[in-house]
């Protein structure tokens, strides 16, 4: 792996980091258009995340949500358009960026244990060839303990409940010890008390200084949880804190026809203060 | 007694470099369900062995195993090809790809077969047998050692075999696993699958002449998914795979002098025989391992179903009127006689004279049981309004599953253990 120098200190300030937030956005997106088959699923995307905030990105089924976290790790190839990390390219900051994919992206059969699944999470720092060592294990074993699961360490990931397989998920992304983590429905189809943990980990997070971006489907607590709101549907429909950002007007124009009044009525009266 | 001499065990060590190499290679191609590419790309060598065959018109390795080579990654690229263009299932299409550069291979041999000594049957079952026969010196520090070709070549690999896997595994392992990650952490996904790739097709080509296409197949699958069946860590499966390797080559060859019959095929067929033993026999994953636990679950139940039947027969009962009558259980003789011997082992229950009675504990644990029966009841009836006789039957069945935790949660919902079903002994939950 090719080392950059300015990689030996990591960009984000050294301490005490729960401080002021760097005024540079954490993720930057100009002018991207993603495309699958010359069909656009994203179409001249512009975003600023600033350092330090907690981004859910809301939008209906085939919107590019998860496209969007893709192309800003690289992982689909922009058609036009330039993904910036706090000010630099993706090559200079990888080792500050965390990346959580959809539970469903992988085999959750394969033989691996919770422990190895929370290690991989310090792939990223050893570089190739470098094995994980006693330092490595004891970062994903406490980050085990902070997502609730360190018991069950020795576990084959395939033995695990839902909720736990995201909680593993979770770990691993803290184990990277990002400044900025970028998550694919990081609480979809999880039990009420992972849920619970998942947003107070988010939560700590952001309160260190870290960004959280997260593709969030559930309408009704997206004001509760998170402070800003990016509405996507192919383009950005509206972006900014998440009071402001969530109106009647906004929405309907994010889902079209699509909305269901049950999921309208829910954001309206979280709106309300409800 | 087999009499085994030199060269037997010359044949048994290149087959066991070949097995142990495919195998350990072959996990990977298991666990990222590629397990038709080592198919496809160890039968569509063929035609490159055939061209160079008939360009270089000898059977010198040199050129056929460039030939081979060629043919192997040219499969792998189609295969990625195809998979990118996607407008067919990739197994159709791969499919599609191997049997016709396979076919193509054939015709090639057959056209060219009359004029030059080149033998169809070798490329299928390969010339294992005559392994021995071709000998080489190995160069300096060995310089003067005369060890057959075959094998010089497999062992060398399977060191490169087992060098890339163990140099490589923290990187394998995630992108075997998450390839997205891997490449957002700058562990190319792509790269690494091409270098496996490549590895692969070496060693399968270098596998292809000495054993044959159905025992490289074989060695390429067998192994690493008899190895999945029985362990659950990446580690754990290489090894197994590798020994799973080792024992067929050994295996097969042994079983191949007493029938005298194909080496490669006796191996193959070694090799599918073990994973049909893992298949069965596997600790967690078996048939015989889960039949075995849901034989001791149904003793288990039955077992806990005479407890609360001698609980009743103890219990004065006064039987109201609005209680639903028990239906008696209905359990296979030989069952509640196995049940029965188990209470008696397990000191829940004492056989006397009289007949069959509770222990104390036994009577500890019936009491548990009927609590936990009548707490769900009533979890049940509060929370789904199902009418009183419809209550028994779920009950009867979750009562054996509550413990521990589910337990504590069921008695903090439900403090009230009392039978719902008599009047009286409490009233009805308002709601």
């Amino acid at each position: 792996m090719p080392h950059d120098p300015s990689l030996a200190q990591p960009v984000r300030p050294p301490t005490p980091r729960a401080g002021a937030p760097a005024a540079r956005a954490a993720l930057e997106v100009h002018d991207l258009t993603v495309a699958y088959r010359r069909t656009p699923v994203l179409l001249d995307v512009d975003l600023e995340i600033p350092c330090g905030s907690m981004t859910a990105i809301v939008g209906p089924n085939g919107a590019g949500k998860s496209t969007l976290l893709k192309a800003a790790l690289g992982l689909v190839p922009a058609a036009t358009g330039a993904v910036r990390l706090f000010g630099k390219t993706l090559r200079a900051v990888r080792r500050s960026v965390a990346y959580v994919p959809q539970r469903e992206s992988v085999d959750w059969e394969f033989p691996v244990s919770v422990l190895e699944v929370a290690l991989m999470g310090r792939y990223g720092h050893l570089g190739w060839l470098r094995r994980p060592g006693a330092r490595d294990r004891a970062i994903a074993m406490e980050a085990l303990e902070t997502m609730g699961i360190a018991d069950l360490a020795g576990r084959q990931i395939g033995e695990l409940s839902g909720g736990q397989q995201q909680r593993t998920f979770l770990a691993r992304a803290l184990a990277q010890q990002a400044e900025l983590y970028l998550m694919d429905e990081p609480s979809a189809g999880v039990d009420a008390a992972t849920e619970r943990a998942i947003v107070d980990v988010l939560r700590r997070l952001r309160d260190q200084g870290r960004t959280v971006v997260a593709v969030h489907h559930d309408l009704s607590t997206v004001m509760a949880w998170f402070d800003r709101v990016v509405l996507l549907n192919v383009r950005v429909v509206a972006a900014g804190p998440a009071a402001a950002t969530l109106t009647a007007e906004t929405l309907a124009k994010t889902y079209g026809g699509r909305l269901t009044l049950l999921e309208e009525a829910a954001a309206v009266m979280r709106r309300a203060g409800a | 007694m087999i009499h085994l001499d030199a060269d037997d065990l010359w044949v048994m060590a290149t087959a066991a470099c070949c097995a142990m190499a495919c195998g350990l290679l072959g996990c990977f191609l298991v666990l990222q369900r590629l397990s038709l590419l080592g198919d496809a790309i160890s039968h569509a060598i063929l035609p490159g062995i055939a061209a160079a065959f008939i360009v270089t018109g000898s059977r010198a390795s040199g050129g056929m195993l460039v030939g081979a080579a060629v043919a192997g990654l040219v499969t792998a690229f189609l295969a990625a090809a195809i998979r990118r263009i996607g407008r067919v299932p990739e197994d159709a299409a791969l499919g599609v790809v191997f049997t016709s550069l396979f076919a193509l291979g054939v015709v090639m041999i057959t056209w060219v077969a009359g004029s030059i000594d080149l033998d169809p049957g070798c490329v299928l079952y390969g010339l294992i047998e005559f392994v021995p026969d071709d000998r080489v010196e190995l160069p300096w520090p060995l310089a003067g050692v005369a060890v057959p070709r075959a094998f010089a070549w497999l062992a060398g690999a399977l060191v490169v075999a087992v060098v890339f896997v163990s140099l490589l595994l923290k990187e394998l392992r995630l992108v075997a696993f998450d390839a997205s990650l891997a490449t957002a952490m700058g562990f190319s996904a792509a790269a690494l699958h091409s270098v496996f790739l490549g590895v692969t097709t070496a060693t399968i080509v270098l596998s292809f002449e000495a054993v044959g296409s159905i025992l490289v197949v074989a060695m390429l699958v067998a192994p690493g998914a008899t190895a999945r069946l029985l362990v659950d860590r990446l580690g754990a499966m290489l090894l197994v795979a590798a020994l799973a390797g080792l024992a067929s080559a050994v295996g097969g060859y042994l079983l191949a002098l007493c029938m005298d019959t194909s080496v490669a095929g006796a191996m193959s067929v070694v090799a599918g025989g073990l994973f049909a033993a893992a298949l069965l026999l596997s600790p967690r994953h078996g048939a015989v391992a889960r039949l075995l636990q849901r034989w001791a679950l149904t003793l288990r139940i039955r077992g806990e179903d005479i407890l609360g039947e001698l609980h009743r027969a103890g219990e004065p009962r006064p039987s109201p009127p609005s209680a639903i009558a028990e239906p008696p259980p209905e359990m296979p003789r030989w069952e509640r006689s196995l049940a029965t011997r188990l209470l008696l082992l397990r000191g829940l229950a004492t056989r006397s004279a009289a007949g069959l009675a509770l222990t104390p504990r036994g009577a500890e644990r019936a009491e548990e049981l009927v609590r936990h029966h009548r707490r769900w009841e009533r979890y049940l009836l509060r929370e789904t309004e199902l009418p009183l006789d419809h209550l028994h039957e779920p009950a009867h069945r979750v009562e054996h599953f509550i413990a521990g935790d589910l337990a504590r949660r069921l008695e903090a919902e439900v403090p009230d253990a009392s039978d719902p079903h008599r009047p009286g002994a409490t009233e009805r939950n308002p709601d």
